[in-house]
């Protein structure tokens, strides 16, 4: 377990506010978006950047040993972290005067208002407890299981015991005898193969070997319930309640958190490419763009529907942008440009070098 | 700006209505298909809750919208809820990126309604951005309304969740107890610790072959041959044949392809259970393991009619010549016996006056000696498709302060081998071996061609 706290710690909280940071440090004159929202975006960037590397890594100098592979994503990020340096004193200066005008708001309030405040949070606090309470009961108590989510994990593994991502025509099977028809996408399998590179010797000695690929499902259900929760609190805090509430109890939700599976993964990284698809045409800045393409392309990157998501998404920008034609177009190839770097790269060499069993065959 | 894009209204329009239309003659055709085809739908189809063509559009097709079981009772919203914010709120001008949402929302919707309408998981890709405009424009529709409007408006959508959970409690319940609380294991961890423990299974001369079982490979770390693989696929393709020698089978694996276990889920043994498969193993593997629906099993060595040979086994001589006794019988059937072809036929010839068919006989009053011992019947023989049920078998029976029963389902139209084994209760007064035959219509026929048993101090 000691492994995952390590593993999570690292990757979704430090990574991600490295991701943070940067992006505070290069949004330029952009301040229509709050730290908190920026925070909450990139919460789930920390581990699709991670395996976004690690995928280049496994492609561009693969067998090395497990240590190799660690270090390098480590430097990249302590690099970043340097890099966005000011991006990191944006955030505590923000936090601090977000608090403390926080707490004078609420010194100013009389009692009344104090009360309804905090019957609010608790009712918040209640109802995030209980998804709490399911995130960590099902990430202890469950082992993998599933078909699919059990093909992502093999395929986890392959990556791991291989140390690089091949593309072939030719089915093989793997030296223990795995074989899979299919198309996979990386992505989600990367993340069992971060997490073994720490501790490869105890794969399968122990049911805790993989709590970090099994935390995942559960994550990005958190993270998804938490943007429902900004959108519709800008309108009404009731109303955020209420969606969250409702969210929750559609059974499917309810599922995927459950399941171990990825798709609130692949969930989250679309419903961002949208709401910065959003940003992109209303404010028209670069910021916006880099950021929808940055999800777009992760979209893809993570799942065959996010892939033809993103290729909508490209269209319809396309479409709708503002501008000449010839901006129009430079900005569409930069968004495929984009979008082929973080992770649509995947499609791309499937369809020159073969996938193993037929391109864009399965989701 | 809303100048120069009121083009797009008319295409949304558009859009809209070849859907629309496109919907509708797809529930007529699947209507008239159905009842032309008479038969709904695949299992697959059931565990997707989309069997019936009504289903299939509301829960497939339009799932998105529909599927309130797993996507809440709001999406349907969404269709009015544009129309509305496009066409019902005036001259309000509407922003690109109001147009570019809809435009990407609506063919990622077409996308996955017709591609992946089967799997309630593709469908929940909108669900949170769903969710988030339809209520983002029902705020739009009160948010000037009076105190009390709002408060009912919440009232209401808060009585909508809560009726999600009352509705399907007992999913819920059923999902948290085994999943969060694990009140009620589900994981086959006896059987992945058995694997990680034995050092004998799953080496280069004891492979084990995998039937689409990813969990073999990620839970362990053994070697097994995957059913797909192509250098042994010959292995695969003899279980999957409708006729051949399960002997000839049996060697195949251990001598050429060094497999001693086969990992199958009862789900792959039922989906094969007309091929050569259901036969092998029966008769030519013995089960080690049942976790949870995960069998492994370990093939017979030496095979089994060898086996049978050995001194541990007595062959009760002439099981097959003797009279089968009627154990129970509804409506009339004519029994013969070809001794040229050894074979025994029971036809049915019309129904009780209740219009029930069965008959059952048994072979076997003078079974005393086996009590306490394991009792084996093997039956070689065939039956029409649609009568490989839950009501055709052969069995052996005991009887001691009541009956108690085992059995093997009838699995091919081709003459095949079945074996059912049971350790006889010590002091069971009554013992039988017997066949079951249920026929659904006249000349409904099940031929048998031989009846061996077999008792045993150990079990086969």
């Amino acid at each position: 377990m000691n492994y995952f706290y390590l593993k999570f710690i690292l990757t979704n909280i430090l990574f991600s506010l490295t991701a943070c940071a940067l992006i505070l440090r290069f949004r330029g004159g952009n301040k229509e978006h709050t730290l908190w929202e920026l925070v909450l975006y990139s919460l789930g960037l920390g581990p699709m950047v991670t395996v976004t590397l690690l995928y280049y890594l496994l492609i561009i100098v693969p067998q090395h040993p497990p240590a190799f592979y660690q270090l390098i994503v480590i430097l990249l990020f302590s690099s970043a972290a340097l890099l966005g340096i000011g991006g990191f004193r944006e955030m505590g200066r923000q936090t601090r005067r977000q608090f403390n005008r926080i707490l004078q708001q609420f010194k100013a309030s009389g009692i009344q208002s104090r009360l309804k405040d905090i019957t609010y949070w608790a009712l918040i606090a209640t109802l995030f407890l209980s998804v709490f309470y399911i995130y960590i009961g099902t990430v202890r108590h469950n082992r993998l299981e599933g078909h699919d989510a059990l093909i992502y994990g093999n395929f986890g593994k392959l990556y791991l015991h291989q140390r690089k991502i091949e593309y072939s025509n030719v089915m093989l099977p793997a030296d223990n005898g795995f074989m899979f028809q299919g198309s996979p996408k990386p992505a989600f399998s990367l993340l069992l193969t971060w997490e073994q590179l720490v501790n490869t010797e105890t794969i399968n000695k122990s049911p805790y070997f993989d709590t970090y690929f099994r935390s995942i499902s559960g994550y990005y259900g958190i993270l998804i319930l938490l943007v429902a929760f900004l959108w519709l609190y800008r309108k009404n805090r009731w109303l955020a309640l209420i969606g969250n509430l409702m969210m929750f109890t559609a059974f499917g939700f309810f599922k995927i958190m459950i399941d171990l599976h990825l798709d609130s993964f692949r969930i989250y990284f679309l419903t961002l490419a949208w709401i910065w698809l959003a940003y992109a045409l209303k404010n028209n800045q670069r910021f916006s763009f880099v950021m929808f393409s940055l999800f777009s392309g992760f979209a893809a990157f993570a799942h065959l529907i996010g892939l033809v998501a993103a290729a909508i998404c490209g269209l319809v920008y396309l479409l709708y942008m503002e501008g000449t034609f010839k901006k129009r177009s430079c900005r569409s190839l930069l968004f495929l440009l984009i979008v082929i770097l973080c992770g649509g790269l995947h499609y791309v060499l499937e369809a020159f070098y073969g996938s193993v069993a037929g391109f864009l065959s399965y989701f | 700006m809303t100048k120069h894009l009121t083009y797009l209204k008319p295409i949304l329009c558009i859009l809209l209505l070849l859907v629309l239309l496109g919907l509708i003659i797809g529930q007529v055709y699947n209507t008239i298909d159905s009842k032309q085809r008479g038969v709904l739908s695949k299992s697959e189809d059931y565990r997707s809750e989309i069997e019936t063509p009504a289903k299939k559009m509301l829960n497939g097709y339009l799932g998105v919208f529909f599927r309130f079981k797993y996507l809440g009772n709001l999406n349907w919203l969404a269709v009015p809820l544009v129309f509305w914010f496009f066409w019902g709120t005036g001259r309000v001008p509407k922003e690109r990126w109001q147009y570019a949402l809809v435009t990407v929302w609506f063919l990622t919707f077409l996308f996955i309604a017709f591609k992946g309408y089967y799997n309630s998981r593709y469908q929940l890709t909108l669900l949170p951005f769903t969710l988030v405009v339809i209520l983002l424009m029902l705020w739009e529709i009160v948010k000037h309304q009076k105190r009390y409007i709002k408060i009912l408006s919440f009232g209401l959508l808060f009585l909508t969740a809560l009726f999600n959970v009352v509705h399907y409690a007992d999913q819920y319940k059923f999902f948290t107890d085994l999943k969060i609380k694990r009140s009620t294991a589900h994981f086959p961890e006896q059987l992945i610790n058995f694997l990680n423990s034995r050092p004998d299974i799953g080496q280069k001369r004891s492979q084990v072959l995998v039937f689409n079982q990813p969990l073999y490979y990620y839970h362990t770390e053994k070697q097994g041959i995957d059913y797909q693989n192509p250098y042994n696929l010959r292995m695969f393709l003899q279980l999957l044949r409708k006729e051949g020698s399960s002997r000839k089978m049996n060697t195949l694996f251990r001598k050429k392809h060094k497999t001693k276990y086969i990992l199958i889920s009862w789900t792959a043994e039922s989906q094969y259970k007309d091929r050569m498969m259901t036969e092998f193993l029966n008769t030519q593997c013995k089960l080690l393991f049942n976790d949870n629906g995960y069998k492994l099993y370990k093939i017979r060595d030496p095979h089994l009619i060898k086996e049978l040979h050995k001194k541990e086994y007595r062959h009760i001589k002439n099981v097959q010549h003797l009279k089968p006794q009627i154990q129970g019988q509804r409506g009339s059937f004519q029994i013969t016996k070809d001794p040229k072809q050894n074979l025994l036929t029971l036809i049915n010839q019309k129904p009780d006056q209740e219009g029930r068919r069965l008959l059952q006989l048994s072979f076997g009053s003078t079974l005393g000696e086996a009590a306490g011992k394991y009792l084996h019947l093997i039956v070689e023989a065939k039956i029409p498709t649609h009568l490989i049920n839950r009501e055709n078998y052969i069995f052996i029976q005991d009887y001691k302060e009541g009956w108690e029963r085992n059995r093997h389902y009838y699995a091919a139209k081709f003459m095949r081998r079945y074996l059912v084994s049971r350790k006889i209760r010590p002091g069971s007064t009554n013992i039988s071996l017997g066949i079951r035959f249920v026929p659904k219509s006249p000349q409904d026929k099940l031929t048998i061609k031989s009846i061996n048993a077999y008792i045993s101090d150990n079990p086969l």
